[in-house]
Formats: C-alpha cells, sequence, structure tokens
C-alpha cells in the first residue's frame, strides 16, 4: 500500500486482512493505535450490520480528538486511513479509490496515452533544507541496517511535535517528502517545526550512540550539506 | 434520559433515535421500538470494542450501510443515536446537528446526584507550560501546542475532565522525548496542579 504514503491528508494508516482480522501494516506519524482501532472496529460493523441491517459496509468513520479514522473495505482488505477531523469521509475514499484504482485492460491499444505527469513540488529553500537535513541525519544514524528504526524515530517525532505538517508530508520510500505544495502562509510554521525534529532526532542519536558519536555523525552530515 | 424527549426528536427529522446506557439498556424513539434488542446490542459492541481498545477518547461514529447508515455521538456513560435508511437522508451535518440538541437536552435535564463539571481557574495551563518547560525545554511550546488542539482543548474554559485528559496526553507524548519514566513523573506533577 505504498501508494497510501504519496497522498495528501493521510497523516496514517493501516491494513486489515479481513478474512482474518490480522493487521498487515501499520504507517504513518500516527500516535494513535490504528492497527487496533481498524481490526476492531471493523469486527464490530460487521457485527452491527447484521444487527441493524444497514446493508454492505460503506465505511465506518471514528472522531477522536482533531483527528478521523476512516474504515472502508477495499480489495478484501479493511483499510483504516487517519485523517484530520474536517475531512469528509466519502469525499477522501473517492480519492483513495481513484488512486488506488488497477488500471483496467481494455481493448487492444492503438496508441499508448500515458497520464500527464503529476505535477512537481516546489519547496521553498528555507523547507527543502531543513528537509535534506531531516533525511541526511536518518541516513546517516541509519547506517549498518538500521535505517528502518531510524524511520520509526522520525515519524515518532513526527507525531508529537509535527502539529499541521503532518497531512502533507511523511514518508515516502524512505525519505521524509512533502506530499503537495507548502502554502506561503504555512512556510514559517513548518520551518519551525523541522528544526524541532531535527533537534529531536539529535537527541535521540545522543542518547543511542552517546554524545561523541553523535558529534562525528552530526558533522558528517553537516559536511554533506555544504557539498550540496 | 427519557422517551418523550426521543420521540420530539423523530418528530423533528430523526428516523429512529435511541440511548443506550453503558450496560446495554436502551430508550427508542417510537419508530424503532421493534429493534430495540438490537439497537441495546450494538449499544454493548460499541462500549466493548471502545474498552477493549483502551486510552482512545472516541467521541462520534458513523457507520455506513448500502441501506442504512448509523450516527453516534458517544459519552463516558451513554450513547446518543440515530438510525437512517439511505434513501431518505437528509445531509449528515442536519443529524449530527439534532443529535448534538438531544446531548444538550440531556445535559440540562442532568439528576442533581450526578457529578457536576468542574471548572479550573484560567491560570492552570500556563502552570501547566511551566512544568512542561521544566521537563521538555525547547520542545516544550511545540508538545503543547500540538496536543491542545489534538486534545480540541477550550482554552478559554478548562474543565477537570479536559484537562486529565490533556495531562496524560501530555505526558506520553512528552516520554517519547525524556523516555516513559520521567514522562510518568511529568504526568504526575501535571495531576497534582488539580489538587
Amino acid at each position: 500500500m505504498e501508494l497510501l504514503d504519496k497522498i495528501p491528508g493521510i497523516i496514517g494508516y493501516a491494513v486489515i486482512n479481513a478474512e482474518d482480522g490480522r493487521i498487515e501494516e501499520v504507517k504513518g506519524s500516527s500516535t494513535s493505535p490504528l492497527g487496533d482501532l481498524s481490526a476492531f472496529f471493523s469486527s464490530a460493523g460487521e457485527v452491527i450490520k447484521n444487527a441493524l441491517g444497514l446493508g454492505e459496509i460503506d465505511y465506518l468513520s471514528l472522531c477522536y480528538g482533531a483527528h478521523r479514522l476512516i474504515i472502508f473495505l477495499n480489495d478484501n482488505k479493511y483499510l483504516g486511513i487517519e485523517v484530520e477531523r474536517e475531512q469528509k469521509p466519502e469525499v477522501f475514499i473517492e480519492k483513495i479509490k481513484s488512486e488506488i484504482k488497477p488500471v483496467e485492460v481494455t481493448k487492444p491499444v492503438v496508441e499508448e496515452i500515458k497520464p500527464p505527469p503529476s505535477p512537481a513540488i516546489e519547496l521553498p529553500r528555507s523547507i527543502s533544507s531543513k528537509l535534506l537535513q531531516i533525511n541526511f541525519l536518518i541516513d546517516e544514524f541509519g547506517a549498518e541496517g538500521k535505517k528502518a528504526h531510524w524511520i520509526d524515530i522520525l515519524n515518532q517525532g513526527l507525531g508529537i511535535l509535527g502539529g499541521d505538517l503532518l497531512p502533507v508530508a511523511g514518508i515516502v520510500e524512505g525519505k521524509l517528502s512533502f506530499k503537495e505544495q507548502v502554502p506561503p502562509e504555512k512556510e514559517d510554521e513548518f520551518v519551525q517545526i523541522l528544526r524541532t525534529i531535527i533537534d529531536f532526532l539529535v537527541k535521540k542519536a545522543v542518547e543511542e550512540f552517546g554524545s561523541s558519536q553523535a558529534r562525528i555523525k552530526v558533522q558528517s552530515v553537516i559536511e554533506k550539506m555544504k557539498q550540496v | 434520559m427519557n422517551q418523550e424527549i426521543l420521540d420530539k426528536f423523530e418528530e423533528r427529522g430523526l428516523k429512529i433515535v435511541f440511548n443506550v446506557s453503558k450496560d446495554g439498556e436502551a430508550i427508542v424513539s417510537k419508530s424503532g421500538v421493534g429493534l430495540k434488542s438490537k439497537i441495546s446490542q450494538t449499544g454493548v459492541v460499541i462500549f466493548e470494542t471502545i474498552n477493549a481498545i483502551g486510552g482512545v477518547k472516541i467521541d462520534t461514529i458513523e457507520v455506513i450501510g448500502a441501506n442504512r447508515g448509523l450516527l453516534l455521538e458517544i459519552g463516558e456513560d451513554n450513547l446518543i443515536g440515530t438510525l437512517f435508511e439511505r434513501t431518505e437522508t437528509p445531509t449528515f451535518e442536519n443529524l449530527w446537528s439534532l443529535l448534538r440538541e438531544i446531548k444538550e437536552e440531556r445535559a440540562i435535564g442532568v439528576k442533581p446526584e450526578e457529578k457536576p463539571r468542574v471548572m479550573l481557574p484560567p491560570d492552570i495551563l500556563d502552570e501547566f507550560k511551566k512544568v512542561l518547560k521544566e521537563y521538555l525545554g525547547d520542545f516544550a511550546d511545540r508538545i503543547y501546542q500540538n496536543q491542545i488542539k489534538a486534545q480540541r482543548i477550550n482554552i478559554e474554559e478548562v474543565y477537570e475532565e479536559d484537562a486529565r485528559r490533556l495531562i496524560f496526553a501530555l505526558g506520553k507524548a512528552a516520554g517519547m522525548i525524556i523516555g516513559p519514566t520521567k514522562g510518568k513523573e511529568l504526568t504526575n506533577k501535571l495531576l497534582g496542579k488539580l489538587k
């Protein structure tokens, strides 16, 4: 479900096997137990559907705090997707289904029509340099096969410090990336958030490697930044 | 909550409207009397599921099927809900707004022996911030702002139950920075401010 990583608005998601209720995957920077919430409520939804004659479930939506979890069935799997509370479930589900819909095989193709390339995201320099620094730090700290562990730490940091950044940025193919353009009025706030995330990663590195090793690794990232 | 209130709201556009307490006792408006036991079962399933997960304060649930939909406002000890046919649905916003009216009407009719909500002094959040700063340094402001938003705290009127929810959320978030032991210590220190 890597495709979900790239969709703006998604804070985190869980994939549940609809046959046995097994949690197959949980990703993103949510601080809520998305796997349990999606698994338990998809199962509760089945019981309620039968009790009250709801018919096939289109979706379940749970609101807690500033967040909403939308659970729906897609291709024998329940997807539980956390978004901001204000999002409309039907609109979001349509958006997701259209993104993950498999390409239909039609009659012999005379001429291959390629979809228009998605517009590149241009980030202000203040943001792109912080983003680069974070990704360099993750590469440096996560060298020697520990990248997944540091991605987890980054997601933790995003979850507690990310705030308004969460719906628009996330881990895509192992890198912290923006999924949509940054609104100009949010630039300063996002820079501040990214700066705090860097401090968080460095703090965690000091705890994990000790201060002198962490300093060497951070220095190495500074050198890399100079070469860019 | 009594049957009369629910019937009144049924007349105002809620098809079947009900109240289910945590132990499964259901009061259902007149159109839904035949479904009373199923509605009770639904309420029990919802509360059991919320309890099984624990730690997440779910306040509304929608279960939308092809034929019928269900909207639920979840309280501490009860839930208020409506069951409607998909074919004759007004907008969900209208249904939610009517459900909230029922909730308010119930609040007005709270029995005197029930515990009233306690409003805290206006400077309580400043007290929290000071403690956070002490434990989290430069991370304090952002953790505080994010949790105020995530827990939907009204900073103009802070009630004890909201403050407790905020404290546990702050403690959990802080634990990811300073470790779980210090996070718990912070939680206890913040709880001490409520005394």
